[in-house]
Formats: structure tokens, sequence, C-alpha cells
């Protein structure tokens, strides 16, 4: 801007024309000076034109630089979507290749892909129908730019050509008349080249080539770090995978082995040193053993964990634990494989059952022996005693008992444990059958003089459970009643029927539970406070929920301290299922 | 007497349990018979015919699991009723040696002499008819 002074008017001139600050002036002088403003504004229109010419270019570029910054973006989004799995560069330049087309004109965007194996692979997509020579010379220019930068030479057979897009067509005569490459590199390497060509002379100026540049040079950022990143997770998974003492496979897409580290190919005595394992080799491993194919399409079906508990290979044991494996979408893409060597477990197992076995065995001979000899003395096989030596005799027959109803109640619970207790369901009568079970606690009842009332519906329906257990079950539950009652109280049996189960209940007017108490009264060894005068284990409840539980019903309780306690059990009328304890 | 001066035989390995077992039995009007491992037992069953064997599992030279299946392989024996009396628990693998129409199986510390004097007395008298 620039200020003239005349006859005190200010002038000033500035990019969006005159502006006049008229002061105080005389008419005459007024007239004179219009002529010459008139002059003065033709210059100035041609610089305020010349001045928005150079404004709509600044523009134009301004619009340009945008377009090529969102071009970039958009490139950079489809290349992380598309190859965030694996640092794929033909995939990459494909996608630079055939997005292209938004930012410059051309008559053919070829790329060419060095492949691991020595081999070029040459991609020509034709904008428009060229002959071959045309594409001839689009390769050779690209193949002299590589020479340029890459110290190997390519031979004719080494390069695997395809072209995409318009046909060629030797009718077509124009060659190509400009060119230019730009490289890819990744991790420092160079991988690839794009090359943009056209029939059109001088078509590509520096900016062309600068964008295209810019476009590949980011891209090959972005693929080095999806490598770097891709190269640590896997050293990281591959460190875990070959330190595991796990076997570990895992099948993805089209049945293939996806991951099989080194110790599940001891497992299956798969030798393949760098060979690929194929799940034909799995399955051949486990045939006969393990149904591996139908494990996996179980899993696929059911979609969640699946676990086949004990196979045999090669003298171990291994428990095999089959997981689908999802993508971020939530498909399955895949089912894992874990074999887990359970060996020693079922030895220590194994010992601790002897162990159980053969010490129950051991504390029985001495006390069956002091049993049926004490039996002999209480009973005066033996010779009359004095009345102070056979109360302490009984005493002592007594003690005897307490410690054989221990060993019973260890041995049940470790036996339970270990699920060495097998449930054989019978179809029963369940009221006759406690029917003629009762004599065996019926003595606890005289006794303790208490009335004892057995309360069942006409007709029941048979069940099937295992008469045994349940009357172990029961017994327990009615010495309890009359053991945790006074002596003169009463104990009610009520046998009932609803629409699924049989409802057994046994009721008392003894101690009942302290309130406190209650939720510990199935817990192993635990014995309420106001039972210490008593004997018992502490196991005995225990055990009765465990052998309800494995019969398929439900075991609870309502008591009140001081009035008494009902315990309520359930059969299922569908019967028991014969496995095995817990 | 209960017994009915009929012979049972007592296969026991523990000296004051088979004295034990011996004395209830004797007691109870039975002729007793006793051997202290299988093999003896073999051959005192043949020897006397008893009409019930008790039979305990765990013994030195020939165990009652090889009794059982000796005594009830053998066409002139197989009939003799066999109470197995044990303290060892494995029941399954016993019951596999055992003729569940004649055999009994009772854990020593669950019974009083009283008890199995009385089963017997049973079995015996089923082996009669």
């Amino acid at each position: 801007m620039c200020a003239v002074t005349i006859a005190g008017a200010v002038f000033l001139f500035g990019d969006s024309g005159p502006v006049v600050i008229v002061g105080v002036l005389g008419l005459a002088v007024l007239s004179a000076l219009t002529l010459w403003l008139l002059r003065q504004n033709d210059a100035q229109i041609d610089r305020i034109l010349a001045a928005h010419k150079e404004m709509a270019s600044t523009l134009q570029s301004r619009d340009a630089r945008l377009n090529q910054k969102a071009y970039q973006s958009a490139i950079s989004k489809e290349i992380s979507d598309r190859i965030s799995s694996s640092p794929d560069v033909s995939e990459t330049l494909e996608i630079i290749a055939g997005s292209l087309g938004a930012i410059l004109d051309y008559s053919a965007v070829s790329y060419m892909v060095l492949e691991k194996n020595g081999t070029i692979l040459f991609k020509c997509h034709l904008e428009i129908a060229v002959n071959a020579a045309f594409m001839e010379s689009v390769k050779r220019a690209m193949l002299d730019a590589l020479k340029l930068v890459h110290d190997a030479s390519f031979k004719e057979e080494d390069i695997k050509t395809a072209h995409f897009g318009a046909m060629l067509d030797e009718s077509a005569k124009e060659p190509m008349r400009s060119f230019f490459n730009v490289p890819m590199l990744v991790d420092g390497a160079l991988v690839g080249m794009v090359n943009v060509a056209s029939v059109k002379p001088d078509a590509y100026g520096e900016a062309d080539a600068g964008i295209l540049y810019g476009v590949v040079a980011q891209a090959g950022v972005m693929t080095t770090k999806i490598k770097h990143l891709i190269a640590e997770e896997t050293n990281k998974v591959n460190a875990m995978l070959a330190s595991i003492s796990e076997g570990l496979i895992m099948i993805g897409h089209e049945e293939k082995v996806v991951i099989v580290n080194k110790r599940a190919k001891e497992i299956l005595d798969i030798v393949k040193q760098d060979g690929e394992v194929l799940l034909l080799d799995v399955i051949q491993a486990l045939y006969g053993k393990f149904d591996f194919r139908g494990f996996a399409d179980q899993v696929l079906q059911s979609n969640k964990m699946e676990i086949f508990p004990e196979l045999l290979l090669q003298k171990t044991f291994f428990k095999v634990i089959a997981t689908p494996v999802r993508d971020r979408t939530g498909h399955t893409i895949g089912v894992v494989f874990v074999f887990s060597d359970i060996t020693k477990e079922k030895e220590v197992d194994k010992m601790k059952s002897e162990f159980i076995s053969i010490t129950s065995h051991q504390l029985r001979t001495p006390l069956s022996s002091m049993k049926w000899f004490l039996e002999m003395l209480v009973n005066g096989d033996l010779g009359a005693m004095t009345e102070k030596q056979a109360s302490v005799v009984l005493d002592i027959y007594n003690s005897n008992e307490r410690i054989i109803m221990l060993v019973n109640d260890l041995l049940d619970v470790s036996r339970m444990e270990s699920g060495k207790v097998v449930l054989e369901p019978t179809p029963t009568n369940l009221a006759d059958f406690i029917k003629s079970m009762l004599p065996e606690v019926n003595q606890n009842f005289v006794k303790r003089k208490q009335t004892f009332e057995f309360v069942k519906p006409d007709t029941l329906p048979r069940i099937a459970i295992d008469p045994k257990l349940i009357w172990q079950a029961l017994a327990n539950l009615l010495t309890n009643a009359s053991k945790y009652t006074p002596e003169g109280g009463k104990i009610k049996l009520r046998l009932a029927l609803d629409a699924k189960n049989i409802l057994i209940e046994v009721s008392d007017n003894g101690f009942g539970i302290p309130e406190f108490q209650k939720n510990r009264i199935f817990e192993k060894f635990f014995r309420a406070d106001n039972t210490a005068k008593q004997e018992g284990t502490g196991l005995g409840l225990y055990i009765v929920k465990e052998i309800i539980e494995a019969s398929g019903g439900i075991i609870w309780f309502e008591s009140m301290e001081g009035k008494g306690t009902t315990f309520s059990f359930t059969l299922p009328l569908e019967g028991s299922k014969p496995n095995k304890i817990v | 007497m209960e017994g009915d001066n009929k012979t049972i035989l007592i296969i026991e390995d523990e000296p004051q349990q088979r004295e034990a077992l011996q004395t209830a039995f004797e007691r109870g009007g039975y002729r007793v018979e006793v051997a202290a491992d299988g093999d003896e037992g073999l051959r005192k069953v043949r020897e006397h015919m008893p009409c019930v064997v008790l039979l305990d599992l765990l013994m030195p030279v020939l165990d009652g699991f090889a009794f059982l299946e000796a005594l009830n392989g053998d066409a002139a024996l197989k009939r003799i009723p066999v109470v197995v009396l044990t303290n060892l628990t494995e029941r399954e693998k016993t019951k596999a040696a055992m003729d569940p129409a004649k055999d009994y199986f009772f854990t020593k510390t669950n019974h009083t002499l009283e008890d199995i004097v009385g089963k017997v007395k049973h079995v015996c008298l089923r082996g009669d008819s």
C-alpha cells in the first residue's frame, strides 16, 4: 500500500483499490484531480487483476494440497485396515495403484514386487488400450530403475507379468512418452516400485512424482512398523510356545495347522524338522486314540471349551483342552488344543488312594480284634466281671466304636473326593426299602426313649436310586436326629411327593442349630457348639450332602435353637444317573 | 444248639481274629475248622465240606481273591457259600470274584460277632434247603 498526499487530501491505495479521504479541498482542484485519478485507476485495475489471478492460483494449489492430504490419509487408512495381519507389500502397492486415479492422469499404473525367492511380480493396470510395446517400455523403465538401486540383475524368466484393466491392443500405436518411478522401502530395503506412465509427452512434473513419493514412503513406513510389531509379537508368542510344558496345536481356516509347538510335536511324535505340519499328520499320530477332527468339530459346533479328560500316548497321560479362537468380531476362526501331561497327578492320586486304603485296613485290623474281644467281655462270654469292670469295658467298647466310625467316615470322604464311590441306581420302592432298614436305627430311639413316627403317602412311584447310599445318608440323618434330641423327644420321618421329586424329611424337637453356625453345617469336620457332649466326627452331614447331590437331589434344613431341626432332601423321580460321585 | 453241630471253615491269617471268631462260633454250636491262608483253606474245604466258609482277603500264600476263584471255579466246591469278612475297602474288586447268588461281603469293623454268627446261621440254613 502507498500513500500520496495532494493538497490536503490523502489517497490511500490498497489491494482492493483507492480509498479516498477528502479533507478541506477547493472544487477546482477536484476536477483536475479526477482526470488523474482515472488514469491512475487503469493501472490499478491491472494490478488488482494480477493479484486476483495469483490468489486464485494460490487457492487452487491449496485445494490440491488439501486434496492430496485427504487422499494420503484415506490411502493410509485403507492400507492399515487391509494389511494389519501381515505386512504384505504386494497388497499395499495394489491399494496405492488402484487409487491413484483420484489424483493423477495416466495411461498405465504398474508396480513391481521383489519376492523373497528372487522372482519379481510385475502388475500393470491399463487405463487405456495400449500395445504390448507400451507395456514392455514400462517394464524396461522399471527394471532399469531397479538395477540402479538393486545390485542383482534380473532374468526375464524370473519376472511374473500380469496386466489388468483395458485390453492390450496392437492397433493402438501410441508409445510411452512420459513416466516416473517411485521406489518402496520397507525396513530400509527396496521391496518394490510403482510406475506411472502416459502416452502424452511431458505429462508429469516434479510435483506429481512428489505426491506419489509421499504416499509410497508413508506406506513403507507403516508396513515397516507393522512388520516390526508382528515380528515382536511373533517372537513373544514363539518364546512362550517353546517354553511351556504343554503341547499346543491351533487349527485355523480350511483345517490348516496354524500353530504347533515343539512339545506338541514331541507328544505326537511328529518328526518334521522344517516341513509344515499338516492336519493329516496330527490325525494320524492320534489315530485310534483320539478323534482329533471330530473333537475340533464338536468345539466349533458348541463354540465353547471342551475337555477330553484322559488320553494315553506313549505311556503318558494327557488331558486335552480345546478352545475356540475368535477374531475381533466374535467369529470363530479356529480351535486351540492344549495337551497337558497329567501322569504325575494320576500317580499322586493313585498313591493317595492306596495310602488311604492301606492305612484304613491297617487301622481296622486291630480295631476289629478289639471290637470282638470287648464284645465277648461285655457279653460275659469270658466270665463274669464286677459292675465297675463291666462299666469300664463298655466305655472302652464305645470308644473303640468311635474310632471305627471315624475311620469309616474318613474313608467315605476320601472315596467320594477321589470319585471312587460308584453310584448304582436300581429301581426302588423307597417306602418299603426304608421300612425294611428302619430296625437298624430304631435301637437309637429305644435307647433314648424317643418316639419315632414314619409318615408316608399310600403309594409312591419306584425310582432309580442307589439304595445303599441313600440309606447311608438317611440313617445318618436319623441317627443325628436321635443324638441331638433329648431323651423322651420326638423324631419324625416323612415322605412326600411333588411333580418332579420325592421329598424326604427328618424332623426332631431337639437342640437345634445355633443361628450363627447354620451356614457351616455341611462343612467337613464342622460341629456346632452345642453338640460337644455328643460323639461325632463332623463328617456325617458332609457325606450326606455329597450322596444326595450325587444322586441328583438337593438337601436343606430349617432349625431353631432349642426347638428342633428339620432336614429335607429330594430325590428326582427321573432317577439318579449312574455316574461316579463327585 | 443253634449251629446244630454243622461244620464251618474260618480262613484268617490274624491269630487273634481267628481265635475270636472260633470262640464265637463254637459257642454258637458249630464245629469250627480253621486255616491260616487260602491254600490251607482249599485243602480243608475239600476235606470237611463245610456248610459255609468265612474268608479273609489279605493273606499270605494264597489270598482270598485267589481262593474265591479256585472255589467258584471248582464244580465240586462252587455251591459252598462264602462270607467274605475283611477290612479291605475294595468292595468292587472283591465282588468280581464273588458269586452274588450265594456269597456275602462284610466289613469286620462294622459287625459284632453276634451279627456275624446270626448271618452265617441263615446262610447255613439256606445251603441245606
